[in-house]
C-alpha cells in the first residue's frame, strides 16, 4: 500500500523539531474556504494580517506565531480529520475559525474531547455558546440570538402589527425566526404572526414565495435569506410591490458579504444589522480599516474583523496565559478583554461568548453600492442573557 | 381567484429552466445511455459565460445576444468534453461513466472559482423586460410571461427537430435502439457528439436565462443536478414531452404546495419521484427497460482476480492494518479508522452492486441511518456505545428493508434514482426534524465507551468490527442465497423459471447491504464523536461509488483499496491545496480512463495475459 | 393420462390477439411438437404454460392444478421445466454452478445465507451434466461456452427440478447438423429414462418428424390441425402455409 507509506513519510517529514530556539507556536485555523469561498477568504486576510502585526511586534512569549490554515471541507464528519490532523500530525496548540454553525460544534465538540482550546470565530448558532457549550470552546461573534435581539429593539418601535417571516429551511433560518418571534411578542404583545415561509437554503423559488407572502397581507417581513436566496427574493419582491409600504427587517442585511452583490439593487429603508465599514470612525477602526486596504487593495467585510480578531484574542490569551497548555488558555480566556476595531470585547467566563455586538440601521444606495445609515452600535453585552441565565443553560462541567 | 391563477402562471414560469436542464440531460441520456452529473456544471457555465459577455457587450441587446453567444460556447465545451473523455468510455460500465462525470464537475467547480472568482455574479434584468404587468389584480414580471411562453416554444422546436429532421430522426431511433440504430448505419460518434451539443447547449440556456432572476453562483451545478434528475426521470427517460410535463407538475406543486405547508420545500421533488415511481416505475411517459439493455455490471467478470493474487492481497492488506499503529500517531490512525469504515461502507454497496445486480445512488441512506441510530441511542436514551453498534446495523437494515421493498421492483436507472429519492428524504427528515436529530447541526458528543476511547483502541475495535463484517458479505456471497442474488442479477427470467424468488431475493439482499452499511454508520459515529446529515448526503453516495469503482466492481480487496485511495488522496489533496476538488475531479477522471474496470480489476486483467 | 389440458388460451399484444383460443393436451411421456410459421403464437403459448405471461383468457390445468396467471417459480415446484428460445443460463457462474443453483432452489435451500456453495448439491449436479455429457466442461464459465455447450447446459437447469413436462422452445436452433443430432438423442433418452413428456417448438422439420409423437400446428394464433406425424405432414393446409408462404422451414 504506496499512498500509506507516502502518508507515513509526510508525517515524519513535518514532524516538529523538539527545542529549537524560537521555534513557532503553531494554531491550527480551518474554515470553509472552498464551500463559501466569497465569505471566508475576507477572514482569512484578516486573520493573515492580525498574524503579521504580532509577529512583527515580536510574536508572543519571545515566539512567533505559525499559523497552519486549512479548508474545513464544508462537513461536521471531515472537519473532525481536518481537526484530528492540525492538533496530532500539525501540533496546532489552538484551534479557531469554522462559519458553518453544523462545522463549528462539530469542531467545538472535538475540543472538548481532546482538551484543545478552540476560537469559534463565526459561526452563528447559539448552542455553541449554551446548550452545546464546552470548557474548551470560546465564540467570538454575535449569535443569532443577539443579532435578532438587537434587531427587535428597532422593529418594536415600528407600528406594524401583522408580522411575515421569510427563513432558509434549517438550523440558523428557524433558530433566527424563533429568537426574533419570542423577543418581539415579549416587547410588542399586540403583534400577530400572520404568514411563514421556508424555502429550501440555496433553492428559493422567489416567484412564489413572494406571492405567498403579500397574500398573508403583512404589514411587515422579517427576513432571514441570504446570498442568492436574498438576491432573488429582492429582485422578484421588488418586481411583485410585496416591500412596497412595508416594513422589512433582515438579519445580517447590512453584512457587506451578503448584500454587496446587489449593487445599485440593494432594498432601501430596510432595517439590518451588519457592518457599515465606511463610516466607523473610531480611531481603532481605521486603522484597521486603513492597514488592510492598503494591504489588501480592497474593503474589509465582517468576516476580515472576525479573522482578525481572532488571532489578536489567541496572541492575547497565550500571554496571558504566558504558557501554551490548554487548561492555563482557558483561565486566560475567561474574563479575557480585548481591544478591537469594534470597541473593546470581553470573553465572558460565564458562557465563553465574547461581548462583540452588530450594528443596525437601515439600508439605502450610495454611489451604486448598499450602504447603512442612520446607524447605531448594539453592545453585545447589553443584549445577552445575563451570565446566571446563560450558565443555567450550557451542560454542567 | 386572481391570486391562484397567478401563482400558477409563476409556477409555469419557474418550469422553464428545469424544463430546459432536464430535456438535454434526458436526450443525452436517451441517446448515449450515460448518466451525465456534469451536466448542471454546463448548466452553472452558461450563466457564468453569459454574465460575463452581457457585461463585455453591454446590457442592452448584449443579454439577448450573451444569451445564445453562452448556449453555443458551453454546447461547445460539453461536445468536446464527449469527444476527449465520454468517447473512450461508451464501452465501460455505466458507472465508470457517471464517476468521470463526476470528476468533471469537480474540476469545473475549481476552474469557474478560479476563472470568476468567488463572489455571486449579479447580471441585469432582462433589457425590455424588466418591468412587471398587471394581471388579475397582481403584478406579474414581464420576464416571468417571457419564460411562461419560452418552455413550449422550445418543447415544440425541439418535437419538430426529431420529427422533421433525418438527424432528429437518428436520435429517436438511437434513443429506442442503439444497437439498430447502428445497423441502420448511422454514424454513432457524430450522433453522439452532436446530441452532446444540443444537450449541453440547453442546459447553458437554461443557467444563462436564470441570470435576470438570480445571481451566477458556483453552487448552481449541484443544486439543479439533482432535481434534473428528479424530472427525467419523474417524465420517463429520454421522453422530452415527459421532462416538460414534470417540470411544470414540480414547480406547480411547489407554487402551491408552501401555501399550504411551507417547509415541504426542502423534500417535495423527491416525494413526487418516490410517488410516480412506486406507481408509474418508467415515469408519466417512460417506456419500460429494454430487457435486452446490459446491465451495468456485466462486463466486469466475476473474481476478476486470481485466487493466488486476492490471497496474497489479503496477507499484505492484513500486514499493513495489523502493523499500522506502530508507524502511525492519533491523526494516522483516526485516517486509518476512517479508511476501514468507509472499506465496509464500500464494500456493501459493491455486495448490492455487484452480486446483486443493483445500482443504489442513495446508498449513504443506510450510513447515515446506522450513524444516527447509534448516536440517538447513546445521546438521547444514554445507552453505551455497545448497544449502539448493535443498534446500527439493525435501524439501517430496517431502513433498507422499507425503502428497498420498493426498489427491487425497479431497475436499472430506474432503481438508482429511486433509491437516491429516498436518501434525499431520510436526509430530509434528518435535516429538518430538529427536536429529535438537531437538524442540521446533528448530533454531538457521540463518543465511544471509556475503555474504547483512545485512538489505538478505537482502531482495534473498528478493524474487528469491520474485518468480521467483510468477511460475513464474503461469506454470504459465496452461499447458496448469495448465487441466488447472483442469479437474479446474471437472468431474472432463468432464476424465476426455477424457482427462484428474484424480488424477494434482492430485496432481502438489499437490507442486508443495508445493515453492512449501517455497521460502517455506527462506527463513523463513534469515530468522529458526532453525526449530522451530511453523512446521508448525495456526495457521501457518490462517495461509496467511487470507491467501489476504483476498487473494481465484483471484486474483494476493492473496497479496501478504493476507500483507502479515495480517502487518502481526498485528505492529502485536501491538505495540500485549497483546489483540492479539481486535482481529485482530474485524478478520477484519469484513473477512470486508465483502469475503466477499477484497480483490482486490471491487476486481474494483467495477470491472465489481457484477456477480456 | 393428460397430464397438461390447455383450454380456450387467449392472449392479446396492443389489441392484436396473438393467441387467439388455443386448446390442446399433453399426456403423460409424451413428445409434442408445436410448430407454425413465424408469429403463430407459439412462443406467447409457451410463456403462457411458463408462467412468463398471464393468459387474457383461457384455463391451463397441470396435473390437477389450474397454472394460468400463477408466478412462473410457482409453476416450476408443480413440475414444469423450460428453456429459452435464446439459450439463458446464468453467464458468470460456473456449469456446475448452474447446476448447484438450480438444485438448491429445488430442494429449498437457497435461503441458506451461511454455508458454502462450493459443496452442496456437487453429486448431483455432476450426475446431471454427465447426463448431457458435459462433466468435461464443469468448470468453465457459463459465458464461455460454444452455443450447443449452452443449450445442452439449459436443458439440464431445467431437468434439474426432477419435471414432468419440458417446455423446449426451439431446442436446436442456432445449431449446426451434427450438434441437432446429439440433443435430439440427448432428449430421446432423457424422455426414456426419466418419463417426463416434452412439449417442444421446432422450425426443423426433420426433428420434428424424427421426434415428436405428435405434432400440433398453430397458425394465425390458432389450432390449424393436429395429430401423429403423418396426418400433418400430409395435411394441405400445411403445405400451403409452409411452402405458400415462404421459406420458413429452411430455419
Amino acid at each position: 500500500m504506496p499512498l500509506s507509506r507516502m502518508l507515513l513519510a509526510a508525517t515524519l517529514a513535518s514532524a516538529p523539531f523538539i527545542g529549537h530556539a524560537a521555534e513557532p507556536i503553531k494554531i491550527g485555523d480551518m474554515n470553509s474556504y472552498t464551500t463559501l469561498a466569497a465569505f471566508t477568504l475576507p477572514y482569512k486576510n484578516g486573520w493573515q494580517m492580525g498574524l503579521d502585526e504580532i509577529n512583527a511586534a515580536g510574536g508572543v512569549l519571545g515566539r512567533p506565531l505559525e499559523v497552519v490554515s486549512r479548508d474545513d471541507r464544508g462537513n461536521p464528519g471531515d472537519a473532525k480529520t481536518v481537526a484530528s490532523e492540525l492538533v496530532s500530525k500539525e501540533g496546532a496548540v489552538v484551534l479557531f475559525g469554522t462559519i458553518l454553525s453544523n462545522v463549528g460544534l462539530a469542531v467545538a465538540d472535538f475540543a472538548k474531547q481532546n482538551k484543545i482550546v478552540f476560537i469559534a470565530s463565526e459561526p452563528l448558532t447559539d448552542t455553541i455558546a449554551w446548550s452545546n457549550g464546552n470548557r474548551y470552546t470560546f465564540r467570538l461573534r454575535p449569535g443569532t440570538y443577539v443579532q435578532a435581539a438587537i434587531l427587535v429593539e428597532e422593529a418594536a418601535k415600528l407600528k406594524a402589527k401583522r408580522w411575515a417571516t421569510i427563513a432558509p429551511n434549517y438550523e440558523y433560518g428557524k433558530s433566527a425566526v424563533e429568537a426574533f418571534k419570542k423577543l418581539l411578542s415579549e416587547k410588542r404583545p399586540d403583534v400577530e404572526w400572520v404568514a411563514e415561509q421556508w424555502p429550501a437554503l440555496g433553492k428559493i423559488e422567489a416567484g412564489p414565495t413572494v406571492q405567498a407572502l403579500a397574500q398573508a397581507r403583512p404589514d411587515a417581513i422579517y427576513n432571514v435569506t441570504f446570498g442568492a436566496d436574498l438576491t432573488q427574493f429582492v429582485r422578484e419582491g421588488t418586481l411583485r410591490g410585496l416591500f412596497e409600504g412595508r416594513d422589512v427587517v433582515s438579519i445580517l442585511g447590512g453584512e457587506p458579504e451578503w448584500i454587496d452583490t446587489l449593487k445599485g439593487e440593494a432594498p432601501k429603508g430596510w432595517i439590518v444589522t451588519g457592518y457599515p465599514w465606511y463610516d466607523i470612525a473610531t480611531a481603532e477602526h481605521t486603522a484597521f480599516k486603513d492597514a488592510y486596504m492598503a494591504k489588501f487593495k480592497d474593503y474589509p467585510r465582517l468576516g476580515s474583523v472576525v479573522g482578525y480578531v481572532s488571532i489578536k484574542a489567541i496572541a492575547a490569551a497565550i500571554t496571558k496565559a504566558g504558557s501554551t497548555d490548554s487548561e492555563a488558555l482557558v483561565k486566560a480566556l475567561r474574563g479575557l478583554d480585548l481591544k478591537t476595531p469594534l470597541g473593546p470585547i470581553v470573553f465572558r467566563a460565564s458562557d465563553q461568548q465574547s461581548t462583540m455586538g452588530a450594528y443596525v440601521g437601515r439600508l439605502t444606495v450610495k454611489d451604486g453600492m448598499p450602504r447603512m445609515v442612520d446607524w447605531r452600535f448594539g453592545e453585545g453585552a447589553k443584549y445577552l442573557p445575563s451570565d446566571a441565565d446563560a450558565a443555567r443553560m450550557r451542560p454542567a462541567e | 381567484m386572481g391570486f391562484y391563477v397567478v401563482q400558477f402562471l409563476t409556477g409555469l414560469a419557474g418550469a422553464a429552466s428545469l424544463f430546459l436542464v432536464a430535456c438535454g440531460l434526458s436526450l443525452v441520456f436517451g441517446v448515449t445511455r450515460v448518466v451525465n452529473f456534469a451536466h448542471g456544471s454546463f448548466y452553472m457555465l452558461g450563466a457564468f459565460v453569459a454574465y460575463s459577455l452581457t457585461k463585455w457587450w453591454g446590457a442592452g441587446l448584449g443579454f439577448w445576444a450573451a444569451l445564445v453567444a453562452s448556449s453555443v460556447i458551453v454546447g461547445a465545451l460539453g461536445a468536446a468534453i464527449e469527444v476527449l473523455l465520454l468517447r473512450r468510455l461508451y464501452r465501460s460500465p455505466e458507472l465508470y461513466q457517471l464517476v468521470a462525470t463526476f470528476g468533471v464537475l469537480l474540476v469545473v467547480q475549481d476552474a469557474a472559482l478560479a476563472l470568476w472568482g468567488p463572489d455571486n455574479l449579479l447580471g441585469p434584468r432582462a433589457p425590455g423586460l424588466s418591468g412587471s404587468v398587471a394581471l388579475f389584480g397582481q403584478r406579474v414580471p414581464q420576464y416571468d410571461l417571457f419564460l411562461i411562453v419560452l418552455g413550449p416554444t422550445v418543447l415544440l422546436l425541439l418535437t419538430l427537430l426529431l420529427t422533421r429532421t433525418r438527424w432528429g430522426r437518428l436520435v429517436r431511433a438511437a434513443t429506442e435502439d442503439r444497437d439498430m440504430a447502428a445497423a441502420l448505419g448511422v454514424n454513432q460518434r457524430h450522433l453522439f457528439t452532436g446530441v452532446f451539443f444540443l444537450g449541453s447547449l440547453l442546459a447553458a440556456l437554461g443557467g444563462a436565462l436564470q441570470l435576470p432572476r438570480a445571481p451566477a453562483t458556483l453552487f448552481m451545478d449541484l443544486n439543479i443536478i439533482a432535481e434534473a434528475f428528479v424530472v427525467v426521470v419523474v417524465g420517463g427517460m429520454g421522453s422530452i414531452f415527459g421532462a416538460f410535463l414534470a417540470a411544470v407538475l414540480i414547480a406547480e406543486l411547489h407554487a402551491f404546495g408552501i401555501l399550504i405547508f411551507p417547509q415541504v420545500t426542502i423534500v417535495l421533488v423527491f416525494v413526487v419521484m418516490a410517488v410516480v415511481l412506486v406507481v408509474r416505475p418508467w415515469g408519466l411517459l417512460g417506456r419500460p427497460e429494454d430487457a435486452r439493455h446490459r446491465t451495468p455490471t456485466e462486463i466486469a467478470t466475476p473474481l476478476g482476480v486470481p485466487r493466488c493474487l486476492v490471497v496474497i492481497g489479503l496477507i499484505a492488506v492484513a500486514a499493513v492494518l495489523m502493523a499500522w499503529p506502530a508507524m502511525a500517531g492519533d491523526y494516522g490512525l483516526k485516517l486509518a479508522t476512517e479508511v476501514l469504515v468507509f472499506a465496509l461502507f464500500a464494500a456493501s454497496l459493491n455486495f448490492i452492486l455487484g452480486v446483486g445486480g443493483m445500482i443504489s445512488f442513495g446508498h449513504a441512506a443506510y450510513l447515515g441511518l446506522g450513524a444516527y441510530g447509534a448516536a440517538l441511542l447513546v445521546s438521547r436514551l444514554g445507552w453505551p456505545m455497545e448497544a449502539g453498534l448493535v443498534v446500527a446495523p439493525l435501524a439501517a437494515g430496517f431502513g433498507a428493508l422499507l425503502f428497498g421493498w420498493f426498489c427491487v421492483r425497479l431497475s436499472g436507472v430506474y432503481l438508482a434514482m429511486l433509491s437516491l429519492a429516498f436518501a434525499q428524504i431520510a436526509w430530509s427528515v434528518a435535516f429538518q426534524w430538529y427536536d429529535v436529530t438537531g437538524g442540521d447541526n446533528g448530533i454531538q458528543g457521540v463518543w465511544p465507551s471509556a475503555w474504547a476511547t483512545s485512538p489505538l483502541v478505537y482502531y482495534y475495535l473498528a478493524l474487528a468490527v469491520v474485518a468480521a463484517a467483510l468477511f460475513g458479505l464474503h461469506r454470504v456471497a459465496s452461499s447458496p442465497f448469495g448465487y441466488a442474488l447472483r442469479a437474479a442479477r446474471d437472468s431474472s427470467l432463468l432464476s424465476e423459471a426455477i424457482g427462484i424468488d428474484v424480488k424477494q431475493v434482492r430485496w432481502f439482499g438489499f437490507a442486508l447491504a443495508g445493515a453492512a452499511a449501517g455497521m460502517a454508520g455506527g462506527l463513523y459515529a463513534f469515530l468522529k464523536g458526532n453525526v449530522s446529515p451530511t453523512v446521508m448526503a448525495i456526495p457521501v453516495s457518490i462517495d461509496g461509488l467511487v470507491m467501489v469503482l476504483l476498487g473494481g466492481v465484483q471484486t474483494v480487496v476493492g473496497p479496501l483499496l478504493g476507500a483507502a485511495t479515495l480517502v487518502g488522496l481526498k485528505t492529502e489533496i485536501a491538505s495540500a491545496t485549497n483546489v483540492w476538488r479539481g486535482v481529485l475531479g482530474a485524478l478520477i477522471i484519469g484513473l477512470a480512463l486508465l483502469f475503466p474496470r477499477g484497480i483490482v480489476g486490471h491487476l486481474g486483467r494483467w495477470h491472465r495475459g489481457g484477456r477480456p | 393420462m393428460t397430464l397438461l389440458a390447455v383450454r380456450g388460451l387467449v392472449k392479446y399484444f396492443g389489441g392484436v390477439a396473438a393467441v387467439a383460443g388455443v386448446d390442446f393436451d399433453v399426456a403423460a411421456g409424451e413428445v409434442v411438437a408445436l410448430i407454425g410459421p413465424n408469429g403463430a403464437g407459439k412462443t406467447t403459448c409457451f410463456n403462457m404454460v411458463g408462467g412468463q405471461l398471464v393468459p387474457d383468457a383461457g384455463t391451463i390445468h397441470f396435473d390437477g392444478h389450474e397454472i394460468a396467471g400463477r408466478q412462473a417459480r410457482a409453476i416450476w415446484r408443480l413440475g414444469i421445466g423450460r428453456t429459452f428460445q435464446i439459450a439463458t443460463t446464468f453467464a458468470s457462474m460456473t456449469v456446475l454452478e448452474n447446476l448447484q443453483i438450480a438444485l438448491l432452489s429445488h430442494r429449498r435451500r437457497l435461503a441458506d445465507p451461511v454455508s458454502s456453495i462450493k459443496s452442496l448439491e456437487i453429486a448431483a449436479a455432476r450426475d446431471l451434466l454427465a447426463q448431457v455429457g458435459m462433466t468435461d466442461r464443469a468448470e468453465r464459465q457459463a459465458a464461455e461456452l460454444a452455443y450447443g455447450e449452452l443449450k445442452r447446459l439449459e436443458l439440464a437447469v431445467a431437468l434439474a427440478g426432477e419435471p414432468r413436462l419440458l417446455l423446449l422452445d426451439e431446442p436446436t436452433a442456432g445449431l449446426g447438423k451434427s450438434e441437432r443430432g446429439v440433443l435430439m438423442s440427448l432428449i430421446d433418452r432423457v424422455v426414456q429414462t426419466r418419463r417426463v413428456a416434452v412439449l417442444f417448438i421446432e422450425h426443423d422439420m426433420d426433428v420434428v418428424f424424427g421426434h415428436a409423437g405428435r405434432v400440433i400446428v398453430l397458425d394465425r394464433g390458432r389450432v390449424l390441425i393436429e395429430g401423429a406425424p403423418d396426418v400433418v405432414r400430409n395435411d394441405e393446409r400445411v403445405k400451403d402455409i409452409y411452402l405458400g408462404r415462404g421459406a420458413v422451414v429452411a430455419c
